[in-house]
């Protein structure tokens, strides 16, 4: 009895297993009814709300569409624009009437065809067959990955405005531009380019010319200097090469420890022992004053980082950087970078009076981040296109 | 301290039992969370929030991780909605933001050359300003956790003003809006003179937006329940939409129609001759009508002020054959088709003469037949199509039957005699009489003698205006006997040409919500 009650239990879990391979379990009896309903109620929005988010990134099945309707805004615009004087003045009746008629279409065809498309959203799910959860999921979850996607673009891509100082500094910095452009342009066109450049901001033409310029070094190199003047990105210095010495001097981080008495006898060796077993890297050390003065040992740390790209087309991880981003070595200095040479020469090139704490340069893992040196982790991704690995050491010095 | 820390243990006892009887997946995560939220809030007041982590916990127990994943991403999204919604709506507490929305809306719009010419570029740093600030809110109520309740909720409250503000457009079907596209384009040069000369397209704009952005709001509702009272007010909306706002609940106003007749019918209040549980024929009646349209040919678009391309007999429109359905039961009463489907009148009522060997009626016709052609003005009928005929319609028939379902084994129905047989039978007797019926019927209709259709008893033709008419025609062959129905015929047609004008019948939209 036994026997066969073990064998039926090892073929239920057997078959229990086969039912759940392959296929995913529907998610409409996994969840509760006031879950469901709601998203059953939210569906015909959700369509709805992706079929304009489709017209608006150019992701129809039909890309006709969204030009259609561009134009049909255009023509709208057109229409809109009669009124004034400066433009109406040139033209003659016809022309006028023509303008009319043609505005007034579009403006009743993109009336009607979001009528007509909400209508029948409505009444194809009356009519057909209601959708199942995963359905809606999928469409739910597609709806937030191109709300993301517009999300990502306008922050990050485009100006970065957090404060009223960007707003300012933005005011005067497109003021004189806005004054040439509305000399040339007449409000109709101005409002005209501003429109179709938002429309077309996804189209496939748009976002592939985009992306040839940006291949363009030039391109990338004045994007970043007209940034710079905007974002206190942390300012790099790329020239002249700092040196030790003047580390030394200008950095605020020194950090002064007691010259207790058993010290005073050691030199050298001895002394650099005594000071890593008391103080050792990893740890926070602190100090006893802000100013160097007789009976203290001043000890600085030079954090050095070492950047690389990735190249195109064999992926290699090269030394070779762009012009406006970071050089290959540079050095933390007041929260500033500073071009450095590397840590090895670095090495021979100590100050006076200065000695090395650590025995050697200690390095951290590489960190990836993206082409934009935001950090994604510690290990090589698609997404990687730079990395950084930052290298630390300190020194000492004995004021007697 | 001790307090929290024995109510913790109570529950993740709780939850260790849970995730058996689940079948959606592993949550632990997102209970983790809840149970970090519910600790911080512990700390502030003990019972209350207590109370509500535990309603909160059956949700997030039974919701599969994929859904509740959506959902949070979703959450900041849905409260930005929320937030526009309730502002166009008009249903916030507080309607002042609104009424500052319609004012912005007017500034730009008057304004709009001056505003451009020297606040364009901040314009376009404002706005790229506001979404980013937009985005750091998002951010924030992600950080916040939401529950899912909080969710759910602020979703429902999303569905039920999105349906507010969509309620004026799905009332109407695809086919008014066809109509409406037709009468715009129709009427463009009228339009055109009237912007050029009274109304230039900036001033519609500005009107048309304010009236849109104050739809919902509660001094423009009262606005049009007033005016709509006003005749003149609905002839002209008739007259520019070509829309005819009273029949949005036309087909349910024909069949309620229908409903209350056949009620007065059953229970001989008017002295008509059917009794409880006898099944009672009805011939519905269609008319297709159609138009033809220079270098298209004939469609069934017509134009906005003239009849709907399918009507009844009284010219009311009516629901196309495809979409024509049979009412509701109504109080132990069934509708039951007995023509499988619709079949066209070949002799269009009579009109048309046809030879012997042809059959009256049938259900697959050419795209051409039995139209009677009309001229511009659906006069001067001939059967023949010329170059001064634009306009046709021809007649669709279906035959249907009421009978009682409550009534089943009380008394035996004949369905073949309009006369009661007022002998008892069994229920069985009945449904195959029922069947026999059924098939018998279609196949007399096929039947190239047009003797037959009356042999299989007395029919009644009924067709249905929105008067709240029904209309019975007894069969020519009936006619001596059933003269208690003629007399009702008449009675009702005088009805039918008392209320003649379409436009009588023109109901407000939203009377009720008004």
């Amino acid at each position: 009895m036994s026997n066969t009650g073990g064998v039926s239990a090892e073929y239920r879990c057997y078959s229990k297993f086969i039912y759940n391979h392959g296929q995913k379990p529907s998610l409409t009896r996994a969840t509760d009814s006031k879950i469901s309903s709601v998203l059953h109620r939210f569906y015909p929005m959700l369509i709805i709300f992706d079929g304009a988010l489709n017209n608006i990134m150019w992701m129809c099945e039909d890309i006709c569409l969204p030009f259609i309707y561009m134009v049909m805004i255009t023509l709208v615009i057109d229409m809109l624009s009669l009124c004034e004087t400066s433009a109406s003045s040139g033209k003659s009746v016809f022309g006028k009437i023509s303008t009319l008629w043609l505005g007034m279409i579009g403006f009743v065809v993109l009336l009607y065809s979001f009528l007509y498309y909400v209508v029948t959203v409505y009444q194809d799910l009356d009519q057909y067959e209601p959708p199942t959860l995963d359905d809606i999921v999928i469409l739910l979850e597609s709806v937030i990955d191109k709300l993301e996607t517009i999300r990502k673009e306008t922050v990050s891509r485009t100006l970065r405005i957090r404060t009223w100082l960007d707003v300012l500094k933005f005011a005067i910095f497109l003021t004189p531009i806005q004054y040439v452009l509305m000399r040339y342009l007449s409000v109709r066109d101005y409002a005209l380019g501003v429109v179709v450049c938002c429309l077309l901001v996804h189209s496939i033409w748009f976002q592939s010319t985009f992306r040839l310029f940006w291949r363009v070094l030039a391109t990338r190199i004045a994007y970043f200097s007209v940034l710079s003047i905007f974002h206190d990105r942390k300012q790099i210095i790329y020239s002249p090469l700092i040196d030790p010495s003047t580390v030394n001097e200008k950095t605020s981080a020194t950090i002064f420890v007691p010259y207790a008495q058993p010290m005073h006898k050691m030199s050298g060796n001895k002394l650099q022992l005594e000071l890593l077993k008391l103080y050792p890297l990893n740890n926070v050390i602190n100090g006893i004053s802000k100013m160097p003065c007789p009976g203290v040992i001043a000890i600085n740390i030079y954090i050095v980082h070492e950047n690389q790209r990735k190249w195109k087309p064999n992926n290699v991880w090269e030394p070779k950087l762009l012009p406006y981003e970071k050089p290959k070595y540079c050095i933390e200095l007041n929260g500033h970078l500073n071009a450095c040479k590397s840590p090895w020469e670095y090495q021979e090139s100590l100050a006076e009076d200065w000695e090395w704490l650590d025995d050697c340069w200690k390095p951290s893992e590489w960190a990836y981040s993206d082409s934009d040196w935001n950090v994604i982790g510690h290990n090589d991704s698609l997404e990687a296109y730079t990395r950084t690995k930052i290298w630390r050491r300190r020194v000492f010095k004995v004021f007697k | 301290m001790a307090d929290t820390s024995t109510k913790q243990r109570e529950t993740r006892a709780q939850f260790v039992d849970e995730p058996e009887t689940r079948i959606g997946g592993d949550t632990t995560k997102v209970i983790r969370s809840a149970m970090k939220k519910r600790q911080e809030s512990s700390r502030g007041n003990n019972n209350d929030d207590d109370a509500t982590a535990i309603v909160s916990s059956p949700l997030l127990t039974s919701t599969p991780p994929t859904i509740s994943k959506a959902l949070v991403k979703l959450y900041p999204h849905l409260i930005v909605a929320d937030r526009f919604l309730t502002l166009v709506t008009w249903s916030g507490e507080d309607i002042w933001p609104s009424i500052l929305m319609v004012i912005l809306y007017v500034t730009l719009l008057l304004y709009f050359e001056k505003i451009t010419t020297y606040f364009g570029h901040l314009a376009i740093v404002a706005v790229i300003w506001g979404y980013s600030l937009l985005d750091k809110h998002v951010e924030e109520t992600l950080n916040s956790r939401p529950t899912l309740d909080d969710i759910v909720h602020t979703m429902k409250g999303v569905i039920t003003k999105a349906d507010m503000l969509l309620s004026p457009i799905t009332v109407l079907s695809a086919q008014d809006i066809r109509k409406f596209l037709f009468t715009t384009a129709f009427l463009s040069p009228v339009y055109i003179i009237i912007t050029l000369f009274i109304l230039p397209p900036r001033k519609f704009l500005l009107f048309g937006g304010v009236y849109l952005l104050t739809y919902n709001s509660p001094w423009s509702m009262v606005t049009r329940t007033l005016l709509w009272r006003f005749k003149f007010v609905r002839l002209l909306i008739f007259y520019v939409t070509g829309l005819d706002s009273g029949g949005i609940n036309k087909n349910q106003g024909i069949f309620a129609a229908v409903q209350k007749q056949v009620k007065k019918l059953s229970t001989g209040s008017d002295g008509a001759t059917v009794e409880d549980g006898k099944p009672i024929r009805f011939t519905y009646v269609l008319y297709e009508n159609q138009r033809r349209w220079l270098g298209i040919g004939w469609t069934s678009s017509m134009l906005s002020y003239e009849r709907a391309s399918w009507t009844d007999e009284f010219l009311n429109e009516a629901p196309s054959p495809d979409n024509f359905k049979l009412p509701e039961e109504s109080s132990g009463m069934l509708w039951k088709w007995v023509d499988k489907t619709w079949r066209l009148d070949m002799t269009n009522d009579g009109a048309i003469q046809l030879s012997s060997a042809r059959p009256k009626t049938t259900a697959s016709p050419n795209a051409d037949d039995g139209f009677i052609y009309y001229d511009n003005t659906w006069k001067k009928p001939t059967t023949e199509d010329s170059f001064s005929k634009y306009t046709r319609r021809r007649r669709w028939i279906r035959t249907a039957e009421l009978m009682k379902t409550s009534s089943f084994g009380l008394d035996e129905i004949d369905t073949t005699h309009n006369v009661v047989d007022n002998s008892s039978g069994s229920n069985h007797k009945r449904v195959v009489s029922q069947n026999s019926v059924a098939s018998t019927v279609p196949k007399s209709e096929t039947d190239s003698d047009p003797d037959s259709a009356t042999a299989t008893g007395s029919r009644r033709r009924v067709s249905f205006s929105e008067v709240d008419n029904v209309h019975i025609i007894p069969s020519d062959d009936d006619a001596d006997t059933d003269t208690d129905q003629k007399d009702l015929k008449r009675h009702n047609q005088q009805e039918d040409y008392s209320t003649e004008n379409p436009l009588d019948v023109v109901r407000p939209p939203q009377d009720s919500k008004g």
